[in-house]
């Protein structure tokens, strides 16, 4: 019988397994790819589920995957902040295939949509696998997993301009897979292991503290992550990306594959390295300080002067990830905790404004701001789900995006960098400057033509936008879960 | 006096890896990638990790070329 | 850290070199299959790079011999090379995927010189 332990591998295995049979199901049957997809991250789901329930009440689960201990063996661990995460990839990924029955209707063949969906289970596994993986070399193949079928799923969209922005995301991809390999191959050659604790162990065993070879480790796995994270000066595959791609893998890469990221990026720059080396010899944490500064000012910036609702999302999502950056470079407890929280937040947000922007996409097919002019009386429902997710990521109090900016601008007072309280007050302005124009538009101001035709998008749509909106306000009220989770897992993070 | 043959392989590689960059025609550059990798595999095996020199010499001199040529056949040859 | 010291490494200065080739083909040449290729010699530059690490002088091949006498220092390190048999495979599929899109594009734009299509976008 399996034990709590052996469940962790099956989040990773069945999405990974069923994506292999899903072509096949599309020879069969294409309407039956969905089903079938949806059938396998419900279990997931369960799953996942069940792993939090367990790892909240016992703590930590740890898997071999041979008969010896680690170093010997290759360790999956789920402590409460992966759970947090895999929970998040699974629901984001189990809405996306929902949503898509009706979005990719008449913009695929029918032998594709099968292809289409392996790939978003192949994405569910990868980022799974890259997100439990406790050993950096199985972290680097997860990474890599994900990033191919992303690149794909980035690629495929009835536009041509969609095939070259896959193409740049890919380059800019590989050269940050190369990096980080580069950079395992450094770690191992100081330390030769692999493990994320024993490489900490034996960096301090070893006094390779000041090791140049550690520090170019650092260098080039943080610079490889960041690529993939869109932290601010790398981020510029994403707008081009998000602008041509499909909404529902808008929604995807932006809600989880960016986060996966820097979740990843910051385990590893705390587990492996410890705050001695990125606080004191090389001061990461203070450079992702004011990167995160700048970034969060420019991205709305950028987001304001925007056109295009999709680029907007886009620079508004390089702001975001400047807040949970942010977390990082305050470095205390309380900022990290207020950064993770602010991760998972952003992940519901905008997947839930990128849902909520397909829904116009389907029955429209517009990206404009301007012609969202009367959108709000066509379509209510729509329009009130993205105001919620828009009013979350302003941060207006009752919803989630309020609590975590609150915690973070209190984090950044707690350690005396005001400064940067004061960034994220001009920033939730800003946002409000992009986001109220939108509502504006699409509520309050029309009666141009009078188009009978416009309804509510299908109900699959429909459905998991306002799944993530009602989330949004749930957290707003339930942010204690999350956050005694966070800071759990926090506490083992920083030692 | 095998460390000669190593160090003659291991000049081998950048100058193919130049080749690759240099040469106009996309055909040529497949083929010499190909010569690249072969001579890759050679040296993994020159350095006592026979397995991976296997594995280079059928997906990298073999797979990798012939994804390579079957792209440039379905596309075009010459660099502008 | 002498002379000598650099110039017995003399695997690591060919990983150097070859890596410095691949980023520069993927950076200055317009052709996108040709970055492709640039691609490809950066990987095979850091496998290099991790199968050098794993030799050792007057050592053998991990593949046992005799079941009785195991000494450890007449073996390799096994490890990198099984990482190697990883990478190579996820770097073959790499290629295949950035092929797959440099077809694509040609099909769509009848061109696969990146300026040209920048300035079609």
């Amino acid at each position: 019988m399996f034990g709590s332990s052996d469940l962790l591998i099956l989040v990773v295995l069945v999405p990974l397994i069923t994506a292999y049979f899903l072509p096949l199901c599309g020879y069969i049957r294409s309407s039956l790819c969905n089903l079938v997809s949806v059938f396998s991250l419900s279990i997931s789901l369960i799953i996942s589920l069940y792993l939090a329930k367990i790892v909240v009440l016992e703590g930590t689960i740890q898997y071999f995957t041979t008969g010896f201990q680690p170093p010997f063996a290759i360790e999956i661990r789920a402590d409460q902040l992966t759970v947090l995460m895999v929970l998040a990839t699974i629901l984001l990924s189990l809405l996306t295939v929902i949503y898509s029955r009706y979005f990719i209707r008449g913009r695929f063949t029918e032998e594709r949509k099968g292809l289409y969906y392996a790939l978003i289970l192949l994405l569910a596994g990868g980022l799974n696998w890259f997100i439990i993986a406790a050993d950096i070399f199985n972290m680097f193949v997860g990474l890599e997993i994900l990033s191919i079928s992303s690149y794909t799923l980035i690629g495929i969209s009835q536009k041509r301009k969609a095939i070259i922005s896959g193409f740049k995301y890919l380059l800019m991809g590989a050269i940050g897979s190369s990096f980080t390999l580069l950079g395992i191959g450094y770690l191992y050659i100081m330390t030769g292991t692999l493990n994320f604790n024993d490489l900490a162990l034996r960096i301090i065993e070893l006094n390779l503290m000041h090791s140049e070879a550690i520090l170019a480790s650092l260098a080039f796995i943080v610079t490889g992550l960041s690529i993939k994270s869109a932290i601010f000066p790398l981020h510029v595959w994403m707008p081009d990306a998000y602008s041509e791609a499909l909404v529902p893998i808008c929604a995807l890469s932006s809600g989880i594959i960016v986060e996966a990221a820097v979740y990843m990026l910051i385990r590893i720059i705390y587990t492996v390295y410890g705050t001695k080396i990125i606080m004191e010899i090389v001061p990461i944490t203070t450079i992702f300080l004011y990167i995160s500064g700048i970034a969060i000012i420019l991205g709305s910036f950028f987001a304001i002067s925007q056109t295009n609702i999709k680029r907007m999302l886009a620079y508004s999502s390089v702001s975001q990830m400047g807040y949970i950056i942010l977390g990082v470079g305050i470095s205390t407890k309380l900022g990290l905790s207020a950064g993770f929280l602010h991760l998972f937040n952003h992940t519901i947000m905008k997947a839930c404004l990128f849902f909520a922007v397909g829904g116009v996409v389907y029955r429209k097919g517009i990206t404009e701001i301007y012609e969202f002019r009367g959108i709000g009386k066509k379509m209510p429902w729509t329009m009130t789900f993205f105001s919620i997710a828009a009013l979350s990521i302003i941060g207006v109090p009752p919803t989630n995006g309020f609590v975590s900016k609150f915690l973070l601008a209190y984090a950044s007072l707690d350690a005396e960098k005001w400064f940067f309280a004061i960034i994220i007050l001009i920033s939730s302005l800003l946002n409000a400057v992009y986001f109220f124009k939108i509502i504006n538009i699409s509520f309050f101001s029309g009666k141009k033509e009078e188009e009978k035709d416009i309804k509510e998008p299908p109900k699959t749509i429909l459905i998991p936008t306002g799944i993530l909106a009602i989330l949004c306000i749930i957290i707003g009220f339930a942010f204690p879960i999350p956050l005694s989770m966070i800071e759990t897992a926090i506490k083992s993070l920083i030692t | 006096m095998i460390w000669v043959l190593d160090i003659l392989l291991l000049i081998l590689l950048p100058l193919t890896a130049i080749v690759v960059v240099r040469s106009r025609d996309l055909m040529v550059a497949a083929i010499v990638y190909s010569i690249y990798s072969f001579d890759m595999a050679i040296i993994y095996t020159q350095l006592n990790a026979p397995d991976v020199g296997l594995a280079e010499a059928a997906v990298g001199a073999g797979a990798t070329t012939i994804l390579f040529l079957i792209a440039i056949t379905k596309t075009e040859r010459m660099e502008e | 850290m002498n002379l000598s010291f650099y110039l017995q490494h003399y695997n690591y200065w060919i990983c150097v070199s070859l890596f410095m080739i691949g980023i520069y083909t993927m950076i200055a040449k317009k052709n996108i299959i040709k970055k492709f290729m640039g691609l490809n010699i950066v990987d095979t530059s850091i496998f290099l790079f991790f199968i050098s690490m794993g030799d050792k002088r007057n050592a053998a091949a991990p593949i046992l011999h005799a079941e009785n006498e195991i000494i450890v220092n007449n073996y390799v390190n096994p490890l990198p090379s099984v990482i190697i048999l990883t990478a190579i495979v996820v770097a073959l599929g790499l290629t295949a995927t950035a092929l797959s899109f440099a077809v694509k594009i040609y099909e769509e734009y009848g061109t696969l010189n990146s300026e040209k299509i920048e300035r079609l976008w």
